[in-house]
């Protein structure tokens, strides 16, 4: 079997590189401000350490029990174990663990702080949906999360996100019941709630940017499965099998919907915020990526 | 759009009139015929049921076309659905007729402060065997696609719908939300 060089996109490395070094910006000058504030702070930061190290190291466990996600054997589960044999090799990662989770959710998911104690999981609702070119495209998705190491990127971006949200209930009560002393008089007070809007722009700047990078993880591990498949159309269909079973695409009938008003409810606010925090690109762009590269591919096999 | 675009996004626009948009369709005719999509020479104009003042709905409507859409090309006729939406069915055999047809019923009903009965104007093309449904909604101006399966098992082409989606959206407006993207099942077209 040929080991397949995932390759990259370079507009999307700038833009993870861009995402990253403003998330540096941002974490050195909550740095700056955190150190500027004194004692107290840093009980929080070593809070916030233990709370990460906890999720870094405890991660893929939490994942799967929340799921409720049992790791399956080559016995129980003969065809995902070949199509992950088989990914795994054209990847050039050890093979992850297999695990099902029964719900009827259709969803896939990658867990795991290292390509070595990686597991790859499924739904029984996806399993029902997706025809096999399909399941091979989503498990090379997470495949490609896997060896892309994004479990531990996502945790070292957030780590900040988790010390400022930490320190934002702590603000919160101490405003709350003023202070423990040291805000008893009135300069202390605004001092503290100082601190506590600075913790919220730190929060909500961070989150913004995390949601970004996971954003730019999704293409790119949407891009490294087209790669490992070869096929980018086959995640495209799964893609939209998947969004339609989970009711993005609506069942009722236009004149039924109508009669309710509901499709003359265009969103005020519109998609845009709604996007800047989220985790995953909308669909529809994903499937315009994929697209591309389609393109770019048959470009690439007919010359 | 990018990062900063998503930040700085602006207000979307006034969605286009229903003239404009038949226009633009009628603009999407070399395109079409690249795609192999052909109309089936009949569109629908969807109209609901209640508003109209106490009069029969058959009637006033009757009544809208002959006033302001006298004698035109296309081939106009009165239907009612099982769920009891009247449709202004329009024939002709080339598609900018349909197009035009279509805006002239359209016009008919904006001119006589009807234009809120409009619920949606449907194109039906044919494509590999398949039904494809191009449904423009007046209230945002944007036309969807449906490619019905089966109505029994709730299925319709979904991968194919969007690439209709993105195969027009530079020459008409589409609407890209999929939470949008209604089916009609049984139409009289």
């Amino acid at each position: 079997m040929i080991q397949r060089d995932i390759g990259s996109d370079t507009q999307l490395n700038v833009r993870m590189f861009i995402t990253m070094l403003l998330l540096g910006l941002v974490y050195a000058g909550f740095l700056y401000f955190l150190f500027s504030l004194g004692a107290g702070v840093y009980l929080m930061l070593i809070f916030a350490i233990v709370m990460v190290g906890i999720q870094f190291y405890f991660s893929d466990k939490m994942i799967l029990a929340s799921m409720r996600a049992k790791v399956v054997s080559e016995a129980d589960q003969p065809k995902l174990h070949d199509i992950v044999t088989r990914l795994s090799l054209i990847a050039g990662i050890q093979k992850p663990k297999i695990a099902i989770s029964e719900m009827q959710v259709p969803n896939a998911f990658a867990a795991g702080r290292s390509t070595n104690k990686a597991t790859v999981a499924v739904t029984t609702g996806l399993l029902a949906i997706l025809s096999d070119r399909e399941l091979e495209a989503v498990l090379a998705h997470e495949i490609t999360h896997v060896k892309n190491r994004d479990v531990v990127v996502m945790t070292i971006a957030s780590f900040f996100s988790v010390v400022a949200s930490t320190l934002m209930s702590f603000f919160f009560w101490m405003s709350l019941f003023g202070g423990m002393g040291r805000s008893r008089n009135s300069s202390a007070g605004n001092y503290i709630m100082v601190a506590y809007m600075a913790t919220i722009v730190v929060w909500l700047i961070s989150l913004l940017l995390v949601s970004a990078l996971s954003r730019y993880r999704e293409y790119s591990a949407d891009r490294g499965a087209a790669m490992i498949t070869g096929n980018p159309n086959d995640l495209v269909t799964a893609l939209t099998r998947i969004s339609s079973t989970v009711q993005r695409v609506p069942k009722n009938d236009l004149r039924k919907a109508e009669k309710m008003n509901a499709f003359f409810i265009i969103p005020a606010v519109g998609d845009g915020i709604v996007n800047l925090f989220a985790s995953h690109p909308p669909v529809l762009k994903r499937i315009e990526k994929l697209q591309q590269i389609q393109q770019s591919m048959m470009g690439e096999w007919a010359s | 759009m990018g990062f900063l675009g998503g930040l700085f996004k602006r207000q979307s626009p006034e969605p286009p009139s229903f003239s404009a948009a038949m226009q633009a369709l009628s603009g999407a005719t070399p395109r079409l015929k690249d795609l192999e999509t052909l109309s089936t020479g009949v569109a629908g104009v969807l109209i609901r049921d209640d508003g109209w003042g106490g009069s029969e709905p058959l009637v006033a409507i009757d009544r809208v076309l002959r006033a302001y859409a006298p004698a035109q090309e296309a081939k106009t006729r009165l239907e009612t659905d099982e769920l009891g939406y009247h449709w202004v069915t329009v024939h002709h055999e080339w598609f900018d007729g349909l197009t035009a047809g279509v805006r002239v019923v359209g016009e008919a009903f904006l001119k006589q402060d009807y234009g809120e009965r409009i619920v949606a104007a449907v194109f039906p093309f044919t494509w590999k065997e398949k039904k494809v449904y191009l449904i423009y909604l007046p209230g945002s101006g944007k036309f969807t696609p449906f490619v019905p399966i089966s109505k029994q098992d709730d299925l319709r082409d979904l991968p194919l719908e969007v690439r209709v989606e993105e195969a027009l959206r530079r020459i008409i407006p589409t609407e890209r939300d999929m939470s949008q993207w209604y089916p009609m099942w049984d139409m009289p077209i």
